[in-house]
């Protein structure tokens, strides 16, 4: 055998790979070879510091990562997102047409969001007035509710309760003076909510909430998408569409409507 | 989705062969199910040719994009997996070459050492040993490095390999025995460097 032969099969003889024959004819060159033999040692050495094919970093990631990469890619399929902020821009871009026959209240009330964040929820007399006629319709379906079992308004009621946690700190986040914000946790918290928006996504939900859960699995994928670090502009459009969309305000109408220690939820709501 | 009402038994329960029929004619349930058996392989190529998760998870929903759209024109003469993972391959090679000009993806190794702020010195070890060998495997020629990669890294056998990059068995036996000498040479030059 030639030195070159013998070596390109040293990873195959390293690894049990060659047939008997091969092997010994290997075996009986390594003996009498020391060039080749160095080669051998050479290669065990390069190898022992290699990461092993046995740990792979689809490993380090949860089932939640894979259902939602599946979900982007069959997104993109669909044609739905060009980019990793295009249902985004899609959401803005349905608001915006909407809001464009009021600019008055939606501004000057998201202008007010901007500055307080949490402070949606004092400003809710504002926020009434434009969103009213869109809540409405739904006031049929308030009543529709289907009654069932306590778990279950716990369930949904603790995830409104998360997502609004989740929003508010986004809505409060002082980007300005802070060009290294940490994102892991709102990613992983996202994730987990995306999670759960699924699970009670196949219950039976009414259909404002199952609009709403809807609208805010959409707001948490792009958070869990966001990158750790540095994704500020990204984080801008996000709360752009919180407040556009009203989604606290929403989120705390839907909450209301499924506290459990509440025996009558339209008494809660209005 | 509208599976409730057909009369073909549930994708879970075809084979592969059927899944890519189905999903080459639209089915969205059956393309699922082909991604769910291979997104994790695709996730862990386009890891070792990106070197990092978030462009590893870029890679792989671009590839599969691809796949999907690709699909009418598998042949079925390649296994169904060899033809995915050269689409994963290719897509992470291209990007690859737009990153380069971007901005230095790696770290300086100064950076790795000042940058970990605790006393476990294994942890900074291993943070370093595992730069060294980024750096290595990403100086391959390309060639080489998707060899090293998809043999080793990824455990494929020869035969897949010489398949996804369409080369000869013993190319990826040359290729893998010189990018593996290749690298031993640069971990070892790099190792004195730092003591
Ligand atoms: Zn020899």
């Amino acid at each position: 055998m030639r030195h070159s032969d013998v070596q390109n099969v040293l990873y195959d003889f390293l690894h049990n790979e060659l047939s008997d024959a091969d092997r010994n004819a290997v075996a009986q060159h390594l003996a009498a070879c020391r060039q080749c033999a160095d080669e051998l040692a050479g290669l065990q050495k390069t190898l022992a510091v290699l990461p092993h094919p046995s740990s792979q970093p689809a490993d380090e990631r949860d089932a939640m990562f894979w259902h939602s990469l599946a979900m982007n890619v069959q997104r993109d399929i669909r044609g739905e997102r060009k980019s990793r902020t295009g249902v985004f821009s899609a959401l803005v871009d349905r608001v915006r047409s909407f809001v464009a026959f009021r600019p008055a209240y939606v501004y000057s009330a998201g202008a007010a969001l901007a500055v307080m964040g949490i402070a949606v929820f004092f400003f809710r007399p504002q926020f009434e007035a434009p969103i009213h006629v869109a809540e409405k319709e739904d006031m049929s379906e308030e009543a529709r509710i289907i009654p069932t079992a306590n778990e279950s308004h716990q369930r949904i009621s603790d995830y409104f309760r998360k997502s609004k946690t989740l929003l508010v700190g986004i809505a409060n986040m002082r980007t300005e003076d802070e060009p290294n914000i940490d994102l892991s946790d709102e990613r992983s918290v996202s994730r987990s909510l995306v999670h759960e928006a699924r699970l009670l996504q196949q219950q039976p939900l009414d259909g404002r909430s199952a609009r709403l859960i809807r609208d805010l699995e959409k707001i948490m994928i792009e958070l869990a998408n966001l990158e750790e670090t540095n994704d500020l502009p990204n984080v801008e459009l996000i709360r752009s569409g919180i407040r556009q969309e009203n989604l606290l305000f929403k989120i705390r109408m839907a909450a209301a409507s499924y506290d459990t220690s509440q025996s009558s939820v339209t008494d809660r709501i209005y | 989705m509208a599976a409730a009402e057909q009369p073909v038994p549930p994708a879970r329960e075809r084979g592969e062969q059927q899944l890519i029929q189905h999903a080459t004619k639209g089915d969205g349930e059956a393309f699922r199910l082909l991604m769910d058996r291979y997104i994790r392989h695709a996730y862990n190529i386009a890891y070792r040719f990106t070197g990092d998760h978030d462009s590893a998870e870029d890679v792989t929903q671009e590839a599969f994009v691809k796949v999907h759209a690709a699909l009418p024109s598998f042949r079925g003469d390649a296994e169904f997996s060899t033809w995915l993972h050269r689409i994963v391959v290719n897509v992470a090679l291209t990007r690859k070459r737009l990153d380069k000009n971007r901005v230095q993806r790696h770290v300086p190794l100064e950076e790795v050492r000042g940058g970990v702020e605790c006393d476990h010195h294994e942890e900074i070890v291993v943070k370093e040993q595992q730069a060294y060998i980024e750096q290595a495997l990403h100086e391959l020629p390309t060639l080489q490095r998707a060899v090293v990669i998809l043999r080793h890294l990824n455990g494929l056998s020869t035969r897949q390999v010489s398949d996804i990059l369409q080369c000869s068995e013993g190319t990826v036996k040359t290729h893998l025995f010189r990018g593996l000498k290749k690298m031993r040479s640069k971990l070892e030059h790099l190792q004195e460097e730092l003591a």
